[in-house]
C-alpha cells in the first residue's frame, strides 16, 4: 500500500460508479422509472389494522368492489400487528372517501374480525413536485454555496473537484435505490442532503492535506504525486471517521423502524460512496486537472520563447 | 504536575458522571426540581403520533394577503385550543400555506374538518339582505333550550343596534341565520329584539352545538384555505421508533468509544469523555433551544452528529500519531496535533454547517428537524473538539504517561 498510485488508479475507479449508474439506467427502463412514494406522485394511503396474517386478494376485492381500480396494495406487519396499506388517487372528494373507507373496513370484518381502519394519509400532486422542486433547489444551493466556501478557503480546481465527488455520491445513491426498487420519498430526499453536507467531509480533509504538502514539496513534487501523498497520509483517518459514524448508523438500521431504516439505508449507501470518491476520485481527478493546466501554462510559456 | 493533572482529571470525570446523572435521572431537593434532560426536549409528530395537514391560502393577490394570512392562522389556532388540543401547532409553510400539526388525535378527519371551515356567519332579513355577521357576536354558548340543544349568542353593541332594527322592521316575518351559505335556522322574529341576546336553534346534537357556538366564537376564518395534504402518524409507532432508535443511539456510542479506545488508547479515552461531555452539552441545547422539535430524522441526526463529533477526534489523534513518529515528544506532538489538525476540522465542519443552514432554510417538516440537530450538533462537535479533548489531553499528557504506544503508536522505542 505504501506506494500504491491512486492517481494511476483512477482510470479503473471511476468505472465503478459509472458501472452502477448504467445499472441503474437498466433497471429504470425495465422497470419504467423509480418506485415513487406518495410524497412525490400525490395520493391517498388508507392503513387497516388487520388484527391477524391475512389474504391481500380480499382487501383488494373490497377496494374493487368500491370503484377503486387503481390501488396499488401492500403488506407490513405480521400476525396481531399485520396491516394492510392501499395506495389510490387522490378523490379529492372527502365525503366520497369517507364512505370508502368506512365500507372497505365493513367488507373486511365480514372476513377478519378484528379488521379496522386505522389511519389515512393525503397528499396533492402539487406539494409532491414542490418537494421535488425545494430538494433539487437545496442541494443546488448548498453545493453552490460550499463550492464558493471552498474557492475562498482553496482554490477553485478543490471546489470543482469536491463538488464533482458529490454530483457522483448522489448519484451512486440514486442508483442503489433504483436497483433495490427502494421507494424514493422525503426521508430519501433528506437522506441525500445529509450525505452533501457529510461526504465533503471525507474530501476537505484531503484536501488539507494536499494544500500543506503542496507548500512543503512545491519543487519536488507534481500535483499528482502530492494528491498520492496526501491520500496516503490521510488514509487510515479516512477509513477511520467512516467506519466510526458508519457503526452508529448500521446500529440503527439494524434495529431501527420502518421508517428509519428507509432512511438510514440511503445514508449507509451514501457514506460508502462518499469515501470511496474522497479517496480514489476527488483527490485523482485534482492531480490530474492541476498537473494538466500547469503543463498547458509551460508549454505556452515555452513557444514564445522559441519563436 | 502531575498529581494536578490527575486531580483535574478525576474531577473532570467525577463532573461529568454526576452531570450524566442529573441528565438522566433529574433531581429534586426541596423545591428544587430538574427534569430529565429527555423530558425538556418537545418531540415531534413521527415520535408522538397526531395528525399533520398542510393548508393552501386562496386568493394571494389581495391586499394586506399576508395580515389575512397571520389572521387565518390565528384562527385555525383558537379553534384547535377551545376543541381542547392545547399542544397543537398551527405555523406558515412557504408565503402561503398553513401547517397545522396536531398530536393525540382519535379521529383527525373530524377534527380538521372543524377546524377547515371557513365559518362565515350571516344574519339575513326576508329580503335576503346581510343584517349582520358573525363578528357582531361577541360570546356563543351551546345551551339546552325546551329541550333541544342551541347556541345562545350576546351581541356587541354594534351588533344589537342592527339586531333591534331588524327585528323591529321585520315582526312576525322569518329572519334566516345561514353558516358558509347554508341555512342552518330561520327563526320567525315575534317581538322586537333588543336586548342583544338571542339563540340559534336547528336539530343540533350537544357536539354540533358546541362546536357551531365555537366557530363562532372563533369568527370566521378570513382567507379561504384548501387541504393539500394530511399525515396521520399512529402513536404506537412512534413509541415504538423512538424507543428503538434510542437504543440503537446507545449502542452506537458504545461501540464508536470501544472503537476509540482500541485504536487510540490514553487519547482515545480522553475522546470518550469528551464525547460524553458533547452528548451532555448537545441534548441540554437541544432541550433549551425554543423550536427545536425532535423527529425520527432528527434522531438520525443526533447519532450521525456523534459520529461527527468523533471524526475532529479522528483527525486530531492521526495528527498527533504523526507527529510521535516523526520524532517530537509526547507533549508537543499533542500541542503540533491540535495546532495543525485546525484548518482540516475547520473547512470540514463549516461546508458542513453550510449545508445544514440551507436545509433548514428549505427544509419543511421532519426534514427541518434533522438540519437543526444537525447543525447544532457540529457546532457543538467543533467546540468539544478543539476546546475539550485538548483540555484533556493536557491533563493526559501531565500525568506523565509518555509510553508512545498510549498514543496508539506501534512498535518503536520509548519516548
Amino acid at each position: 500500500m505504501k506506494n500504491f498510485s491512486f492517481t494511476k488508479f483512477f482510470k479503473f475507479a471511476i468505472a465503478l460508479p459509472i458501472a452502477i449508474v448504467v445499472a441503474a439506467v437498466i433497471v429504470l427502463i425495465a422497470c419504467g422509472g423509480f418506485n415513487l412514494g406518495i410524497d412525490f406522485t400525490g395520493g391517498a394511503m388508507m392503513t387497516f389494522a388487520m388484527g391477524q396474517d391475512f389474504d391481500l386478494n380480499v382487501v383488494r376485492a373490497q377496494v374493487e368492489a368500491q370503484g377503486i381500480t387503481d390501488a396499488v396494495y401492500a403488506t407490513s406487519g405480521s400476525g396481531e400487528d399485520a396491516q394492510a396499506i392501499v395506495r389510490m388517487h387522490d378523490l379529492d372528494d372527502p365525503d366520497r372517501e369517507t364512505e370508502i373507507r368506512a365500507a372497505v373496513e365493513e367488507g373486511l370484518q365480514a372476513v377478519y374480525p378484528n379488521a379496522a381502519f386505522l389511519n389515512i394519509d393525503r397528499v396533492g400532486a402539487v406539494a409532491g413536485r414542490e418537494l421535488v422542486q425545494n430538494a433539487a433547489l437545496s442541494v443546488g444551493i448548498a453545493c453552490l454555496l460550499m463550492l464558493c466556501y471552498i474557492w475562498l478557503r482553496f482554490e477553485i480546481h478543490f471546489g470543482v473537484t469536491a463538488v464533482i465527488a458529490l454530483v457522483i455520491d448522489v448519484a451512486v445513491m440514486l442508483s442503489m435505490v433504483a436497483i433495490l426498487r427502494l421507494q424514493i420519498n422525503s426521508s430519501f430526499i433528506a437522506a441525500i442532503l445529509t450525505i452533501v453536507g457529510y461526504a465533503i467531509n471525507d474530501t476537505i480533509v484531503i484536501f488539507d492535506r494536499i494544500r500543506e504538502n503542496r507548500k512543503k514539496y512545491r519543487r519536488e513534487k507534481n500535483a499528482k504525486e502530492i494528491a498520492d501523498l496526501s491520500v496516503r497520509e490521510t488514509l487510515a483517518r479516512t477509513i477511520n471517521t467512516t467506519v466510526t459514524t458508519l457503526l452508529t448508523i448500521v446500529t440503527l438500521y439494524i434495529l431501527g423502524v420502518d421508517s428509519i431504516r428507509e432512511f438510514a439505508l440511503p445514508i449507509i449507501v451514501g457514506l460508502i460512496a462518499g469515501n470511496f470518491t474522497s479517496i480514489f476520485i476527488a483527490p485523482s481527478l485534482w492531480g490530474i486537472w492541476t498537473d494538466k493546466k500547469a503543463n498547458k501554462l509551460a508549454l505556452a510559456k515555452r513557444k514564445p520563447s522559441k519563436a | 504536575m502531575k498529581r494536578k493533572s490527575a486531580i483535574s482529571l478525576i474531577i473532570v470525570v467525577l463532573l461529568v458522571a454526576a452531570l450524566g446523572t442529573l441528565a438522566v435521572c433529574g433531581l429534586q431537593i426541596g423545591a428544587l426540581k430538574i427534569k430529565p434532560l429527555a423530558s425538556g426536549i418537545s418531540q415531534g409528530l413521527d415520535l408522538r403520533g397526531g395528525v399533520y395537514a398542510v393548508y393552501q391560502a386562496q386568493d394571494e393577490g389581495q391586499e394586506d394577503f399576508s395580515s389575512l394570512l397571520a389572521g387565518t392562522m390565528a384562527v385555525l389556532s383558537n379553534r384547535l385550543v377551545s376543541q381542547g388540543y392545547t399542544e397543537a401547532t398551527v405555523s406558515q409553510q412557504g408565503l402561503d400555506r398553513i401547517r397545522v400539526e396536531i398530536p393525540d388525535v382519535d379521529d383527525p378527519n373530524e377534527i380538521l374538518t372543524i377546524i377547515g371551515q371557513p365559518a362565515l356567519l350571516q344574519f339575513k332579513d326576508p329580503n335576503g339582505e346581510v343584517i349582520m355577521e358573525g363578528d357582531s357576536i361577541s360570546t356563543a354558548t351551546a345551551a339546552m333550550y325546551e329541550g333541544k340543544y342551541v347556541v345562545e349568542f350576546s351581541l356587541n353593541s354594534e351588533g344589537t343596534t342592527a339586531f333591534a332594527e331588524a327585528t323591529t322592521e321585520f315582526v312576525n316575518q322569518t329572519i334566516s341565520i345561514e353558516l358558509d351559505g347554508n341555512v342552518i335556522s330561520a327563526p320567525t322574529v315575534n317581538t322586537p329584539i333588543t336586548t342583544g341576546q338571542g339563540y340559534i336553534e336547528g336539530n343540533m346534537t350537544l357536539e354540533e352545538a358546541q362546536n357551531l357556538a365555537m366557530l363562532i366564537q372563533s369568527g370566521a376564518l378570513p382567507l379561504t384555505i384548501e387541504q393539500l395534504e394530511m399525515r396521520t402518524i399512529s402513536a404506537t409507532l412512534g413509541e415504538d421508533a423512538l424507543s428503538t432508535s434510542v437504543l440503537a443511539a446507545i449502542i452506537g456510542v458504545a461501540l464508536v468509544m470501544l472503537y476509540m479506545v482500541i485504536l487510540y488508547r490514553l487519547p482515545g479515552c480522553m475522546s470518550v469523555l469528551a464525547l460524553c461531555i458533547y452528548i451532555l452539552i448537545d441534548l441540554f441545547l437541544l432541550a433549551v433551544i425554543p423550536g427545536v422539535q425532535l423527529t425520527l430524522p432528527g434522531i438520525a441526526g443526533i447519532i450521525l452528529s456523534i459520529g461527527m463529533a468523533v471524526d475532529a477526534n479522528v483527525i486530531i489523534f492521526e495528527r498527533i500519531k504523526e507527529e510521535i513518529i516523526s520524532g517530537k515528544t509526547v507533549r508537543s506532538s499533542v500541542e503540533a496535533g491540535f495546532k495543525r489538525a485546525f484548518s482540516a476540522i475547520l473547512d470540514s465542519n463549516v461546508t458542513t454547517i453550510i449545508a445544514g443552514v440551507v436545509l433548514m432554510i428549505f427544509g419543511t417538516g421532519t426534514i427541518k428537524g434533522f438540519a437543526v440537530t444537525l447543525t447544532i450538533g457540529v457546532i457543538v462537535s467543533m467546540f468539544t473538539a478543539i476546546f475539550v479533548t485538548r483540555y484533556l489531553l493536557r491533563l493526559a499528557v501531565g500525568l506523565d504517561l509518555s509510553s508512545r504506544r498510549l498514543y496508539g503508536v506501534k512498535g518503536g522505542q520509548e519516548a
